[in-house]
């Protein structure tokens, strides 16, 4: 008997979390720009996906240098770096490193931030107040700064970078998490289930943690976008991805000297990084909506 | 007020002891030595060791860290390894153009992010507020260094109209400016939006229309003044980022600011131009915070009354 009500409770659970995952899509459905971000941003994954498949990658690295700083043409589609090398597929492989940087260095600080923010905002007290400070300091040190001395230490290649990006967003996650962790661990159901002997550990992963999780994953799909842009950036004054790894920040680097010759080297990968930072903006933006009726009024 | 003021300088000093520390130690795990970055290759190995040994590199990390805060808070920030200048003299050369940069960049985003922002939200979802939210989230999605070097091919290589490179004249930043405000353009155009369509939705904004108000003076008096809040915050804030220099956008124009120092003496482990430059930014950065705490309660009479009634 106590297995089935069991059973019909864990049934209901996943019918309500299906149901409320319904209901933000739904909402999300409703506006344009997110399904239009949402539609750029699979497109984008399929390519870094696929890349392989579209174009192999030698032809993104192999030099050719009778044909370098060619304008587009029916060979070239994108035309070609000072190497000879063709745009298109350069920037199809850097779909894959940009990609990958913006969503591992995101998905590290959103483990490691959240884990210290959920402890600090949990406990309260002295490790608060000591996690806190720590943060306080991190987030005081504009954050390209803080990037440019860790890859300085560490060295540029993208693994740095993604290292150096990774610390800079840590506190941004652990602010937002404490926080969110914060206004509701005084909630009547989280003193329910304190009251019924569940442990903390339990009372955190399972009934802070999804209850919180509307904020923290808009601030995620934004951040994704900031640490694409952060990256190139990075890669733009000399201390990102090094050559001839086409990561998208860095093609557009290679063509800076030749910006009065061959402006197309510039032009089509900050193309491509606007396209993926903006249907993330535009995702990230539909899900605040759609997660948050009230903002929508 | 003043209490509470003393209070927040008093709370600046351990976090300005913090980032001293962190930048310190991440400076002391890079590669190299002073002597490598002063003498260069060509020098003996005795030599290197021998400026090592006098300007106290051989000494535990602690030491030197302390001996360097206690320097300091003398007002001696050290010389540069790079230059000989004392960095105090070198940041301070370079940080009118710094200034100029930040002032008129943000002068530029106030002027259009707000007044966009005003219009978006008394015309909510007309065509101006459809057009002006998804401008935004484009323009934040620019890479700021793209679009300095797309205006370089536009206004300066083909059009010739303005310089692309240094920081002499108004003319040299018109384009930094431009490129500088975008992303702080789009974010107070949004900000603005949503914070009036807050407060144009409250009782006393239909009081105000009721007792014969006009718009203009509803919009401006009644509605804007309630919304200053997070609009200040915003501004002060990347203000206070800018003056920090803006790294990537001094890089791309080759401006002689803060910015662009700063990332010369990293690649070059110039650890006294870093350490000074960043201690500055953080200086600056913890001012404006406070300053603009400081304001809310001038903007803003619930926060001023606070303040007294808590005594803090």
């Amino acid at each position: 008997m106590m297995t089935v009500a069991g059973k019909q409770e864990v049934d209901l659970n996943a019918e309500k979390k299906r149901s409320q995952l319904l209901e933000v899509w739904r909402r999300l459905k409703k506006s344009k720009v997110a399904i239009v971000g949402l539609v750029i941003l699979i497109f984008l994954i399929f390519i870094a996906v696929f890349a392989d498949l579209l174009v192999d990658y030698n032809v993104a690295i192999k030099q050719d240098l009778v044909h370098k700083l060619q304008g587009p043409s029916a060979e070239h589609w994108l035309g070609t770096d000072s190497f000879g090398r063709d745009i298109l597929a350069r920037i199809i492989h850097g779909s894959r490193i940009s990609l990958s940087i913006g969503f591992i260095a995101v998905i590290i600080s959103l483990i490691v931030g959240g884990a210290i923010g959920s402890i600090a905002g949990y406990y309260g007290g002295k490790l608060d107040m000591i996690v806190m400070r720590f943060i306080d300091v991190l987030m005081s040190i504009p954050s390209m700064l803080m990037c440019i001395c860790v890859v300085t230490v560490l060295g540029p290649g993208m693994s740095n970078l993604m290292v150096a990006v990774t610390i800079s967003y840590v506190a941004t996650f652990c602010v937002i998490v404490r926080s969110s962790i914060l206004t509701i661990k005084n909630s009547d159901y989280i003193e329910a289930a304190r009251a019924t002997g569940v442990g903390t550990f339990r009372i955190i992963l399972k009934h802070i943690i999804p209850n919180t999780m509307g904020p923290i994953m808009v601030q995620a799909t934004l951040s994704i976008g900031s640490v694409i842009l952060s990256a190139a950036g990075l890669s733009f004054v000399g201390l990102g991805v090094m050559p001839p790894t086409p990561e998208w920040g860095a093609i557009l680097t290679e063509g800076k000297e030749f910006i009065r010759t061959a402006p197309h080297i510039v032009l089509f990968p900050g193309i491509a990084i606007m396209l993926a930072v903006m249907s993330l903006n535009f995702l990230g933006d539909g899900l605040r909506d759609a997660l948050d009726p009230r903002l929508k009024q | 007020m003043y209490k509470y003021v003393v209070k927040r300088i008093l709370l600046m000093i351990p976090v300005l002891l913090g980032i001293s520390f962190v930048v310190f130690f991440l400076m002391d795990l890079t590669p190299g030595s002073p002597a490598d970055i002063i003498m260069g290759d060509l020098a003996t190995a005795e030599a290197k060791a021998q400026l090592n040994e006098s300007l106290g590199w051989n000494q535990p990390f602690l030491q030197r860290y302390v001996e360097y805060i206690v320097n300091v808070f003398h007002g001696d920030f050290g010389t540069s390894y790079v230059s000989g200048l004392p960095v105090f003299q070198e940041l301070f050369s370079r940080f009118p153009t710094t200034f100029r940069l930040a002032l008129y960049s943000m002068v530029l985003a106030s002027l259009i992010g707000i007044p966009v922002g005003i219009a978006c939200a008394v015309k909510q979802y007309s065509l101006i507020d459809s057009f002006s939210t998804i401008f935004a989230l484009i323009f934040i999605s620019i890479p700021s260094f793209w679009l300095g070097l797309l205006m370089i091919i536009v206004f300066s290589v083909q059009l010739h109209l303005l310089p692309s490179f240094g920081s002499e004249s108004f003319a040299h930043f018109i384009m930094p400016a431009i490129t500088c405000s975008g992303a702080t353009l789009a974010t107070l155009i949004r900000m603005t939006r949503s914070t009036m369509l807050e407060v144009i939705r409250q009782d006393y904004i239909r009081t105000a229309y009721a007792k014969g108000a006009t718009k203009g003076r509803v919009i401006v008096k009644h509605a804007l003044q309630n919304a200053m809040i997070p609009i200040i915050t915003i501004v002060g804030v990347n203000f206070g980022y800018m003056l920090g220099g803006a790294v990537i956008t001094e890089n791309v124009f080759g401006m002689s600011g803060v910015g662009n120092l700063l990332l010369g003496s990293i690649r070059n482990k110039d650890i006294p131009m870093v350490m000074g430059g960043v201690l500055i930014i953080a200086v600056m950065f913890s001012i404006i915070n406070l300053l603009l705490d400081i304001l809310y309660a001038f903007v803003d009479p619930r926060v001023k009354a606070q303040y007294k009634k808590g005594g803090t």
